[in-house]
């Protein structure tokens, strides 16, 4: 796979069709991973199988890895990621790292049996340790809050960088309290597994500009009635970053629910190219045909990590085939096959992206 | 003798519940687990494993029988005579039944048994084991560990996990009709099972398949699990105290 050059910026998008993962090349070697996801078929962490192949040295060159909140679907490898990028920081809610959620989420991994299948609570707990134990940097995340800035780009590549938080909001705070007070174990309980609910309280929305260039990162923030939470605060916030970001990671696997004409209008750069990652979990399937639709309609060009569709079953032997059918059981595979959006872009006055796709990605 | 060792080293907790029943134990993990129900009169009454792989499921009657786990002939299973040999010997040693810690025995009191008396003191009493080749036997082709990700009326979708081959995860949908009565109200999101599909070799030698759906029957959180978590937690918060913040001078300059 060729390589970046040292004065590219990249936006990788990685989706199996449950989870994601951006990797973002800031320039010469520093790079920043937002959320964690494992290739299905290989298991492996995808931002660091890539970074193997197109050698980078993740214990060097990744400058963060942020994580955008807590679903299952966005930290799967988290804690080997953390611990493979040794000097990165961690980004998070702060959140993540008050009393409340520690305590669920310590209650959760201590006072359960394990099984073989794991959970995010895990990986989020395994984090936890391992930044306690390595004194590692921790920053946390906040509407308008600049989290990295890399003056010394400037004289190596021609341009300087800055990543800013744009959420979670006060009341996306309150309200996270509430949803973790409701999965507290407490005494008497049966033991059972955290289940992340939506919306996506805590979902951590990224701008990161090289000067006028900019992106916009959706991860799972959702727009909903109150207008201090989701996007429309951000899109109100008077002290957010300006400018219209020319690729766009669309919010939440494209659903209706993380889509904001405000943000189109006011944040997006017309023709800006889009990407997005399918969700699959049960009969949810996104994004859904009228979603796509939406996205296309508003986008230059969009794309697509995975087709959602495209879950055959896995081949097994006749006598269990039998075995199955006999028990009426319906089988498909979890996700269809990982793909990968890459846009590559030389800082160009145009700002023209240069795409290349990979594995099960296409475009809408 | 290993299953003995391994069920002492599992430290059966027996809570007492009605009169009469000394109630479940216990860790329910898969592999090491062995949950057993003492009933009135000193019998083993059912439990469980549900013929996890390596798990022993012990069962027994009224009658002073050990009617044998089954293990359905997993491979690695623990061979029921072996069981029930065990048992049988354990038994010798065991005092007479009227000894057994009886319903109005204070719990407290029954752990502080010496071993040898705690080992003895649940336990069947001396038979031997019924037959078991004459019954179908059930031979394992296919293991997934599945968890509860959504509930519709009467079906529910599953994430599976192949324990047999090293295969990507699949979903799943089910029919809560296929799920026993003692394990519906255990369908809920977020709950494991495991489900094994294989073949029911009948004793005339004929096969069927067939499929088994058990849940996993988990323990609730005590007041001993809460605070020895809360005392992990509280450590994880005291280092995130001493670490540096956005809010210390040092992240603040690069704002």
């Amino acid at each position: 796979m060729k390589r970046v050059r040292p004065d590219e910026i990249e936006i990788s998008l990685f989706g199996p069709g449950y989870g994601e993962s951006v990797v973002i090349h800031l320039g010469v070697n520093q790079w920043v991973i937002v959320d964690s996801c494992r290739d299905p078929i290989t298991r492996s962490i995808a931002p660091l199988d890539y970074h193997a192949r197109i050698g980078v040295d993740p214990s060097v060159s990744v400058r963060l890895v942020i994580a955008t909140h807590w679903h299952d679907d966005h930290v799967r490898g988290l804690s080997d990621l953390v611990e493979a990028c040794t000097t990165a920081d961690f980004v998070c809610a702060s959140a993540l790292t008050k009393s409340e959620f520690v305590t669920m989420v310590t209650r959760y991994e201590e006072g359960s049996a394990k099984t073989p299948s794991g959970s995010g609570v895990r990986e989020l707990y395994q984090v936890l340790r391992h930044l306690t134990r390595t004194g590692r940097q921790v920053r946390f995340a906040a509407p308008n809050w600049l989290i990295l800035r890399c003056p010394e780009l400037s004289q190596a590549a021609g341009w300087g960088c800055e990543i800013t938080t744009l959420s979670p909001s006060d009341k996306q705070l309150e309200m996270f309290w509430a949803e973790v007070g409701s999965q507290v174990p407490e005494i008497g309980h049966t033991v059972r597994r955290a289940v992340a609910k939506s919306p996506n309280h805590l979902a951590i929305a990224l701008w990161v500009s090289w000067g006028e260039q900019a992106i916009l990162l959706g991860s799972d923030l959702e727009e909903t009635a109150d207008t201090n939470t989701g996007w429309s605060v951000i899109v109100q916030s008077a002290e957010r970053p300006q400018g219209a970001a020319t690729a766009f990671k669309i919010p939440h696997h494209g659903s209706e629910n993380g889509h904001s004409d405000d943000v189109w209008d006011q944040m997006v750069a017309k023709g800006a190219y889009a990407l997005l990652s399918p969700f699959t979990n049960g009969n949810v399937r996104l994004p859904t045909n009228d979603d796509v639709s939406r996205i296309v309609d508003r986008a230059g060009k969009a794309y697509i990590t995975a087709r959602p569709q495209s879950r055959a079953p896995v081949e097994r032997p006749a006598i269990v085939a039998r075995a199955i059918r006999a028990h009426g059981g319906r089988l498909r595979l979890a996700e269809p096959k990982l793909g990968h959006i890459r846009l590559r872009n030389r800082h160009d006055p145009k700002h023209r992206w240069y795409v290349a796709l990979t594995g099960g990605a296409y475009k809408l | 003798m290993n299953s003995l060792v391994s069920i002492n080293s599992t430290a059966l907790h027996l809570n007492s519940s009605d009169p009469g029943t000394l109630n479940q134990p216990v860790r329910h993990g898969w592999s090491e687990n062995f949950l057993v129900t003492a009933s009135h009169h000193g019998t083993l009454k059912q439990p469980i494993g549900h013929g996890w792989s390596e798990n022993l499921l012990l069962t027994t009657s009224n009658q002073p029988t050990l009617m044998q786990p089954i293990g359905h002939e997993w491979s690695e299973n623990i061979l029921p005579f072996a069981v029930a040999d065990e048992l049988h010997k354990a038994a010798l040693m065991r005092p007479p039944l009227e000894t057994a810690p009886s319903v109005d025995r204070p719990f407290a009191e029954t752990m502080n048994l010496l071993p040898h008396q705690q080992q003895v003191a649940f336990l069947p009493p001396a038979a031997p084991a019924v037959d078991v080749s004459k019954r179908p036997s059930f031979v394992g082709l296919q293991e997934w560990e599945g968890v509860v990700t959504e509930i519709r009326d009467r079906a529910f979708t599953a994430r599976l996990m192949d324990l047999t081959h090293p295969n990507p995860d699949e979903e799943g949908e089910f029919c809560t009709d296929e799920i026993s009565e003692d394990d519906l109200n255990l369908v809920v999101p977020g709950a494991i099972f495991r489900w094994s599909v294989g073949v029911l070799k009948m004793p005339g030698g004929a096969k069927r398949p067939t499929s088994q759906i058990v849940f996993r029957r988990l323990p609730q959180w005590t007041k001993r699990d809460l605070e020895r978590a809360d005392g992990v937690a509280k450590e994880l918060l005291n280092a995130f105290g001493t670490m540096k913040t956005p809010d210390s001078d040092e992240a603040r300059s690069t704002r």
